[in-house]
């Protein structure tokens, strides 16, 4: 597939666990500053592709170029240090830590073990220089900074989601793979996902978002990618992908209501 | 005081640098149920150090370096187990070592090894607090969020860029160092080692100390050690009782405060200062 | 006399299997190592021994063994087990420590701390099958061996609470939704291995003359090898592994001694752990398994 080629880049991408092929050749790409919804039905592979593009999984064959560099096969802290960073689709927040303390410990994720080691605790990351302003800015621009010394388990769930995002903004990352973030949310609480979504597009990020919430993917994405069994169906502009009758046909069966 | 309280108190030491190796291990959610094969290492070989010749410190220092070494070469294949497997894994080891020593010519075998060179009490205190100290410290720093954080969700953790193998590796190596430490410390004192002494038991009270004493906090291990060494102590008409004591304790714990007598945001401090305001 | 041995080591290798098949059921179904078995298997044995040194008919004595591990197993079940976290691991794992330190202590008190010899009994007197002879009690250990095997399975595959024991070994929530009665399952588990544990520590009394808490630990550790190598999972797995183990135990403590003997199995408990824990029979699945 020829073109311009993307923040990343994903070529014939496959992986088999035992006899089934998760993930079957799929090429797609998402650029700086463009948001890609990744779609199809449940067990489709959406997952398994986020963890192929972060390092969980190596597959079994094709690539995964991020920023020009391959990257398949690398330790997923590693590509997480050099600019990927996701969510997931369930919290996988550290109940015992605090917001604050998710915010620093991604911030220096990047320094040795061995120099934290000598860090002592207090440590001011409030000033700290972030994608979008300060961690105190950031932390009240996601209303959580009155709630900095809150431990995980004691957020609202729409905190949690929140600090998710959060943690993964302390990264610094180019690329952000965002995994249902609106799931379990209301309509206004997925308007200010899709707000921040856009936000974080003008800076120039690179937003891959895997959703089920059809019009909130129609509201926020630039491009739509569908895979179903692992392969890649279409790619297309939102009310595109709405109409093509394969979309539908992959969903045949399913609770969307695509009116 | 009397030498039978110096002694209660040596053996405290011990078991809490015992208990504390089982934390640390356990803190990135390892069960190490072989902290008596670390400890019989760091024993062995800060024995056979002394009676070369070497001054004590240092052959408590070698035998720490022995067990760390030990602790960092089986974490890397602890790495590919979890859970039960891994303390299954642990508790092997603990069962290999002991036979190790038993067959091992120049370590005196079954006779094992006397004429170790005595400890003075307070170098062996000293030991134990600035150990100790190091490891509260250790506590405190940003490292051990990175520690909590593999705990909590290790998967997580790396995806927020920690290298998590690096992290439970060096918690092995520091579990080994402290149970070595605790061997060293114990060869010295009883100026004498077999490997009987190196038993299963050591290793099971080693992880009793931590989850009665509280395993989210340093000072649950210090507290879990404390009580249950010195509780014969306190409790002279249960002697023969002792064990099923215990054991009922630990139940009791397990039942209605699994996370231990400590829990995690309670400093010492706190819970000392409550209870005199509570008493006054 | 290597066939001597060889008799000998399939022999212990019986009481093994019984161990190995006791801790099994604990650990494939519920995902607990449970550590009171020796202290259940030893006092299996214990009260055997009083039974006939009262003079009780045999079978009086093995079904009291049997029963009284039966019993303390349920104990355990229901003052520890069912009381705590059963998704920590460490917290299941200390619990049958903490039940298993309060049986240690009632043996010392009643029994005391000395090993207890077995009355010389008419079983114990050698057959000669002629290269090697064997004692009317091994050939029992074998058999009953057998029965109590062939029972288990029996039992696992052909009826009601057999299935709910497979199903809640696979997934305890999936199971309970279903309706299966878990609780029944969970009791039932260490009921049945409760049982076995008391009945192999009357073998194992009865077999070599003498039963001691050392010797309870000892057998205990060969049972957890014998499980961990057949499979942890695998029923089927324990009972061949323990004939395979008490054969190698006799052999290589023939001929090499038993510390070395140790060393070896232990170091090749340690290396199975790690490179294939699921054993040589089991299914890795088990090993993935987020209850473990």
């Amino acid at each position: 597939m020829t073109g311009r080629e993307g923040l990343l880049q994903t070529r014939e991408l496959s992986i088999q666990f035992g006899g089934i092929r998760a993930v079957d050749g799929i090429d797609f790409s998402v650029h700086a500053g463009e948001v890609v919804g990744l779609i199809g039905p449940n067990g489709a592979g959406k997952t398994t592709l986020l963890n192929l593009i972060t390092g969980v999984y190596k597959p079994t064959s094709g690539a995964v170029f991020f920023d020009g560099t391959r990257i398949d096969g690398q330790a997923p802290h590693l590509i997480a240090r050099s600019g990927i960073a996701r969510t997931f689709q369930n919290i996988r927040l550290f109940q015992s830590l605090t917001v604050m303390e998710h915010a620093q410990l991604a911030l220096g994720s990047a320094s040795s073990h061995l120099k934290s080691a000598f860090q002592l605790k207090p440590v001011d990351y409030a000033g700290e220089a972030t994608l979008m302003g300060t961690v105190e800015e950031t932390l009240n621009r996601f209303g959580l900074w009155d709630q900095r010394t809150q431990v995980a388990s004691g957020l609202s769930y729409g905190l949690q989601r929140r600090l998710e995002i959060v943690r993964a903004l302390m990264l610094h990352p180019q690329l952000l793979l965002l995994d249902e973030p609106t799931a379990g949310m209301n309509e206004d609480e997925a308007v200010e996902v899709a707000d921040l979504i856009r936000l974080l597009r003008n800076l120039g990020l690179g937003i891959l978002l895997i959703e089920h919430n059809m019009p909130f993917v129609a509201h926020t994405c630039d491009r739509v990618v569908v895979i179903n069994f692992g392969r890649h169906i279409t790619t297309g502009l939102p009310e595109e992908v709405r109409r093509d009758p394969r979309v539908l046909e992959a969903y045949l069966g399913g609770d969307h209501d695509y009116s | 005081m009397s030498i039978y309280q110096v002694g209660l108190l040596v053996q405290v030491c011990i078991n809490i640098l015992l208990g504390m190796s089982v934390y640390v291990a356990l803190s990135t959610r390892q069960l190490n149920l072989g902290a008596a094969g670390f400890m019989a290492v760091g024993a062995y070989t800060a024995a056979m150090a002394s009676i070369a010749g070497i001054p004590i410190s240092v052959s408590l220092l070698l035998g720490m370096l022995g067990a760390m070494v030990v602790g960092l070469l089986i974490g890397l294949p602890a790495l590919r187990v979890s859970g039960i497997y891994l303390a299954m894994a642990t508790f092997a080891f603990g069962l290999v070592m002991e036979s190790v020593f038993l067959v091992l010519p120049f370590a005196g075998q079954a006779r094992g090894l006397a004429g170790i060179p005595p400890i003075e009490p307070i170098v062996l205190f000293v030991w134990t607090a600035v150990v100790l100290s190091g490891v509260f410290l250790l506590t405190r720093t940003q490292f051990w969020f990175r520690v909590r954080s593999i705990h909590d969700d290790e998967f997580a953790a790396s995806m927020t860029g920690l290298n998590v193998t690096t992290v439970k590796i060096a918690m092995f190596g520091l579990s080994g160092a402290l149970a070595g430490l605790a061997g060293g410390m114990y060869a010295h004192w009883f100026v004498y080692v077999e490997p009987s002494a190196f038993s299963v038991e050591v290793s099971i009270f080693a992880a009793l100390y931590v989850i009665f004493g509280g395993r989210q906090s340093f000072w649950g291990p210090v507290v879990g050690a404390t009580i249950l060494t010195l509780l014969p102590e306190f409790a002279r008409g249960l002697d023969s009782w002792r064990p099923a004591f215990i054991g009922v304790a630990l139940l009791v714990i397990l039942i209605l405060r699994p996370s231990g007598l400590i829990g995690r945001g309670t400093s010492l401090l706190t819970l000392l200062v409550r209870r005199v305001g509570r008493t006054s | 006399m290597l066939l001597q041995l060889i008799v000998n080591g399939l022999l212990l290798g019986g009481i093994y299997a019984l161990v190995a098949l006791a801790f099994s059921l604990n650990m494939g179904i519920l995902g607990v190592l449970n550590l009171a078995t020796p202290q259940i298997f030893l006092i299996g044995a214990l009260v055997g021994l009083t039974l006939l040194n009262g003079h009780a008919p045999f079978v009086f004595v093995l079904l009291g063994s049997m029963a009284v591990g039966g019993v303390l197993s349920l104990i355990l079940e229901m003052v520890g087990y069912r009381l705590v976290d059963k998704s920590d691991i460490v917290v299941t794992l200390l619990t049958t420590v903490a039940f298993g330190l309060v049986l240690e202590n009632i043996v010392e008190q009643v029994w005391g701390s000395q090993a207890q010899f077995f009355p010389k009994s008419d079983l114990a007197s050698k057959i000669d099958l002629g290269p090697v002879n064997v004692t009317a009690v091994q050939l029992l250990g074998i058999g009953l061996a057998i029965v109590l095997v062939a029972g288990l399975a029996a039992t696992v595959n052909h009826t009601a609470l057999g299935r709910s024991l497979r199903a809640v070994a696979q997934n305890r929530d999936a199971a309970a939704i279903l309706g299966l009665r878990v609780r029944r399952a969970e009791v039932a588990t260490f009921l049945i291995a409760g049982v076995l544990a008391g009945g192999a520590g009357l073998l194992l009394g009865l077999n070599y003359g003498v039963i001691s808490l050392e010797f309870g630990i000892t057998i205990g550790i060969s049972g957890i090898a014998a499980m961990i190598l057949g499979g942890v999972d695998n029923l089927w797995g324990a009972v061949l592994a323990g004939p395979f183990l008490g054969l190698a135990t006799v052999l290589g403590t023939s001929y090499l001694g038993a510390n070395y003997n140790n060393l070896l199995v232990f170091g090749l408990l340690a290396v199975v752990l790690v490179v294939r824990p699921q054993g040589l029979l089991g299914s890795a699945r088990h090993t993935v398994n987020r209850r473990v």
